[in-house]
């Protein structure tokens, strides 16, 4: 024995010498290992060449960071012809700076949304209630890119609103990014709300009665039990949402923002696709964006571990503490949250409205047709990327499923430090800006030297077809979700209903054939449909790994092909619509994979959280 | 610190009734419980003197205040609940001292009380833990620390032992018992253990299907239940089914079975000659007997369990197998004949209607 005798052998011996987790371990480990940590990894270590002191200096500097910003006002009021004109907008610190405050404000304004409506949905009956519950979860239907489109159409230069406001002698106009910000807090402060509601009505009731019991209510009762309580939920929250707006790419799009990472690594990693280097932007924004993520992903998984009570609960009895609202909790309900909720669905009926219509030009749209689902089913280019979707997607689903069941299972059987790392890592993608993994994966299967090592070569997707490596990058980023419907199936079946199958004599492999699989089937199939809509929908590596070859030699998917779309001149006049259409039908999947799975599972709609 | 008076309170959960029609009134300084089968009303009608339910009929009076519609945290009084509410993000201290900051008692006396509090529940130096480092016992302790240290009306106390072991609950009973006496707060106490409400009680309330069935001390519920249903759940007895024969100075012949035994009307109320009656006898009221004799039965032992103090013997009969109490110095084996003798004013009638309904 080595030195390193003893480590490795303590790490070892908690394993069970079984074939099949071994096997189990090793795929779950290798897939991320190739397709996760190791072009993270490359971003942090092949650019060397790229990354002298005197550029990392000048990323301190404008365009990057500018500290005096650029712009004079927050809001600017203006009067002409009798008309109060009221803009929104943003003055810019830079695109580092401009990235993360906004995400800041997202983060703010989402968590103060998401906790009172969640308070007003967890502790309060009131009239309408089913109908918000179900409003609530419109915004976080997926339709890439577009639903952005309808806010700005709502709230942008020359806006519905404004349209009719005009006549009351004022317009309301957001610009750049304010609009960016938002419009991302419509898109995302539902996951908030998911993650706090499902904190909330998880506090043991008996611990609120108490502090009433003690004489505390209302702000005080709220401050000093419930929301402490609640802040897990509240976390997850929050660290998705910030994440998920540093990262998107619809509001800055639609509100025509230049100055964003995000936009701005898309530009770059195309260019140096075709110029074959690699630009610094590139890594440098990716590199900004992944620690900043990861940070704070680790930061609120430590916090939120920290504070899983676990509720310290053992028997006593379970009264749901729902309550009829005060006149002035009647008043906040619905003049503010349910206006509110009703508005920030707005955008996915938009998408609709969109998709059926010829013109929507002013306020209303007009020449309902089917004419763009048409052109998506005859124009080559959008069927070709259909057609990619769903072979993508499709055979991404299969990797995910061998993942998921292997990481599941290691994760939730195996108590060892390497199951850990598997828990970690299966849920890890989540929190990964897709942007940064797109461009690691670029850098190393694109340009670095292992690129040219049989069989990586392979999945060049410059010198080849991106297929192969835009499907294992949704499965990585995809299986969560199908991870964790195994996990929480796994968590039904009791060990003893496997222990007793091998004390008859079964081997590990029977075991899972003939006990498990059967009993967490459904849990494998909700969870595959799940990562397959997701897969479908997915734009960070769909719009770059995918778009490294131009959209007219057929390997783009569909989301690459909307991005085209919407920035590249295709489709003439109307090509919000043919997109918006594009965008129904990823939502029609989607509607009726909820559905599915809401029956099989029996379980809401709330995957999304840390 | 109060009298409290629940009168004609009722509470309904769709068709069920919860509580149904409860009269009580509880002495100022006394502890008083509540005590029946899971699902008899007792912990809802606990919840209704604290304020968290809100019964469709009746009264609540802490003295001569009406609290009927007063909100919990304008009670004045302190739970303990069964699972301990401890705020799992608050240490000991933050946790006892919680109700004092919300009185806006001053800092200093803040941490003097709760001092004196943990002291008081033999806590001290805890202080900085949460919830979560304590032992069940400990956190318990905090539990009641947390609402005496408020000086309630009514400490209010729902099943406050149950998720104990058997050892601590023995502890914790006494100790709670002896703090009581020493504060004089008025308490309620919710259990479904009927040696834990013997033990700590002054006086008892029998609850069943959400009606209270009698409510006498420790010694009046045990020696004298005036219903079937109170009898048998009090301590173990013997139920032997029989028919009235005749009837003498308030002594009933009963036959049952092969057998012919003599008893009393535990209600009070008289029976018909013919009459269908279930007779109910304590095991430790049967003693060994010589031959012949009234109320002398004979039966074949057929189990033989020693429990320490009594060996529990169970006989059969004609009138049906019975479980005496027999002291070990009597020595007797499976398959012995022996004889056994109960006083007529311990066999305890009661109507079969009563029985069946239960």
């Amino acid at each position: 024995m080595g030195k390193k005798g003893p480590r490795a052998a303590s790490l070892l011996d908690k394993l069970p010498v079984d074939p099949v987790i071994i096997v189990m371990l090793t795929i779950s480990l290798l897939i991320f290992a190739l397709f996760l940590i190791a072009p993270l990894a490359s971003l942090f270590l092949s650019p060397r060449s790229i990354l002298t002191t005197d550029l990392l200096k000048s990323y301190l500097d404008y365009p990057y960071i500018s500290l005096e910003p650029i712009g004079d006002e927050w809001i600017i009021t203006l009067d002409r012809d009798g008309v109060t004109h009221i803009i929104f907008t943003w003055r810019n610190y830079g695109i580092i700076l401009n990235t993360i405050l906004a995400a800041i404000l997202v983060t703010i304004f989402t968590s103060i949304i998401g906790v009172l409506v969640a308070l007003a949905m967890a502790r309060y009956d009131f009239p309408g209630k089913n109908i918000l519950r179900i409003l609530v979860i419109v915004p976080l239907l997926y339709t890439p890119f577009v639903n952005a489109f309808v806010i700005y159409k709502f709230l942008g230069d020359g806006g519905i609103i404004s349209s009719i406001t005009s006549h009351l002698g004022f317009t309301i106009e957001f610009q750049d990014i304010a609009g960016m910000i938002l419009a991302q807090t419509m898109m995302f402060w539902p996951i908030v709300y998911l993650n706090v509601y499902s904190s909330m009505v998880q506090i043991d009731p008996s611990l609120e009665e108490q502090a009433e019991n003690l004489g505390a209510s209302g702000l005080k009762l709220f401050r000093s039990v419930t929301l402490p309580l609640s802040m897990p939920g509240l976390a997850s929250g929050a660290a998705i949402v910030f994440i998920f707006s540093m990262e998107d790419l619809a509001a800055p799009l639609a509100f025509k923002v230049e100055d964003v990472i995000s936009i701005r690594i898309v530009k770059e990693i195309l260019s140096s696709a075709t110029i074959m280097e690699l630009s610094p932007d590139t890594v440098i924004l990716a590199l900004i964006l992944v620690v900043t993520a990861s940070t704070w992903f680790i930061a609120i998984k430590r916090y939120v571990s920290l504070r899983q009570y676990a509720m310290v609960v053992r028997g006593g009895r379970w009264t749901p503490r729902r309550f009829k609202p005060s006149l002035l909790g009647y008043l906040l309900i619905y003049l503010l949250m349910a206006p509110w909720t009703l508005f920030s669905a707005i955008p996915q009926f938009g998408v609709l409205v969109y998709a059926f219509t010829e013109q929507w030009i002013g306020v209303t749209p007009t020449g309902l047709t089917l004419d763009n689902f048409r052109y998506i089913f005859s124009e080559p280019v959008t069927l070709t990327a259909l057609k990619n979707s769903l072979v993508y997607a499709g055979s991404a689903v299969l990797v995910i499923i061998v993942i998921a069941v292997s990481s599941a299972y290691v994760a939730s059987r195996v108590k060892s430090r390497l199951a850990w790392l598997v828990d970690l890592l299966s849920t890890i993608p989540i929190a990964i800006p897709g942007l940064a993994l797109a461009t690691g994966l670029i850098i190393l299967y694109g340009f670095s030297r292992a690129s040219e090592v049989w069989p990586f070569s392979l999945l060049n997707p410059i010198e080849y077809s991106p297929a192969l490596l835009l499907i294992l990058a949704y499965a990585v980023r995809r299986s969560p979700f199908t991870t964790r419907a195994i996990y929480a199936g796994l968590q039904q079946v009791h060990e003893a209903l496997e222990e007793s199958a091998m004390n008859l004599g079964a081997s590990r492999a029977r075991v899972l054939a003939t006990i498990v699989i059967p009993l967490i089937g459904i849990n494998i199939f909700s969870g595959a449909l799940i990562s397959f809509v997701y897969s479908v929908a997915e734009v960070s590596t769909s719009i770059t790994v995918g778009r490294i070859h131009p959209i007219d030699e057929g390997y783009a998917p569909m989301t690459a092909v909307m991005y085209e779309y919407l920035t590249g001149g295709y489709g003439g006049g109307n090509y919000i619509h043919i997109v918006a259409a594009m965008a129904t039908l990823i939502l029609t999947v989607q509607l009726l994979v909820i559905t599915v799975t809401n029956i099989l599972l029996k379980q809401r709609y709330a995957f999304i959280g840390v | 610190m109060v009298r409290v008076t629940l009168s004609g309170v009722t509470k309904r959960y769709g068709r069920v009734t919860a509580v149904d029609n409860v009269s009580l009134e509880i002495g100022d300084g006394e502890i008083f419980t509540l005590l029946g089968p899971s699902g008899c009303g007792k912990t809802t009608t606990l919840r209704i003197i604290a304020g968290f339910e809100r019964p469709d009929s009746g009264k609540i009076m802490f003295d001569d205040e009406d609290v009927t519609s007063l909100k919990p945290h304008l009670r004045g009084t302190a739970m303990v609940f069964q699972n301990y509410a401890l705020w799992p993000h608050m240490t000991v201290f933050d946790n006892v001292a919680y109700g004092l900051k919300l009185r806006k008692v001053p800092k200093g006396e803040i941490r003097k009380r709760v001092k004196e509090a943990l002291e008081l529940v033999g806590l001290s130096g805890l202080e900085d833990r949460y919830p979560l480092q304590l032992s069940g016992g400990q956190q318990q302790r905090v539990a009641l620390a947390r609402a005496i240290v408020v000086e309630p009306r009514v400490l209010l106390l729902d099943e406050p032992l149950s998720n104990l072991d058997a050892k601590l609950r023995l502890r914790m009973r006494e100790e709670i018992v002896s703090l009581q006496r020493r504060l004089g707060i008025t308490t309620i106490y919710v259990t479904h253990d009927q040696e834990e409400a013997m033990s700590i009680s002054d006086r008892i309330a029998v609850m069943n299907k959400g009606k209270v069935l009698q409510v006498d001390t420790p010694q009046g519920i045990y020696r004298n239940p005036r219903s079937y249903f109170v009898a048998t759940f009090i301590g173990r007895t013997t139920t032997l089914r029989g028919i009235i024969e005749a009837s003498e100075n308030g002594v009933y012949r009963v036959r049952a079975g092969g057998l012919t035994i003599f008893g009393i009307s535990a209600s009070g109320r008289r029976f018909r000659q013919g009459e269908e009656v279930v007779a109910v006898i304590r095991p430790e009221d049967f003693t060994i007997a010589g031959d012949g004799g009234v109320n002398v039965i004979q039966g074949r032992v057929d189990l033989v369990m020693f429990l320490g103090v009594f060996n529990q013997v169970k006989l059969s009969t004609p009138a049906g197998p019975i479980t005496v109490y027999l002291r070990p110095k009597f020595k007797v084996s499976r398959g012995d004949q022996i004889q056994v003798y109960v006083n007529p004013e311990d066999v305890k009638l009661y109507s079969i209607a009563e029985a069946v309904e239960d």
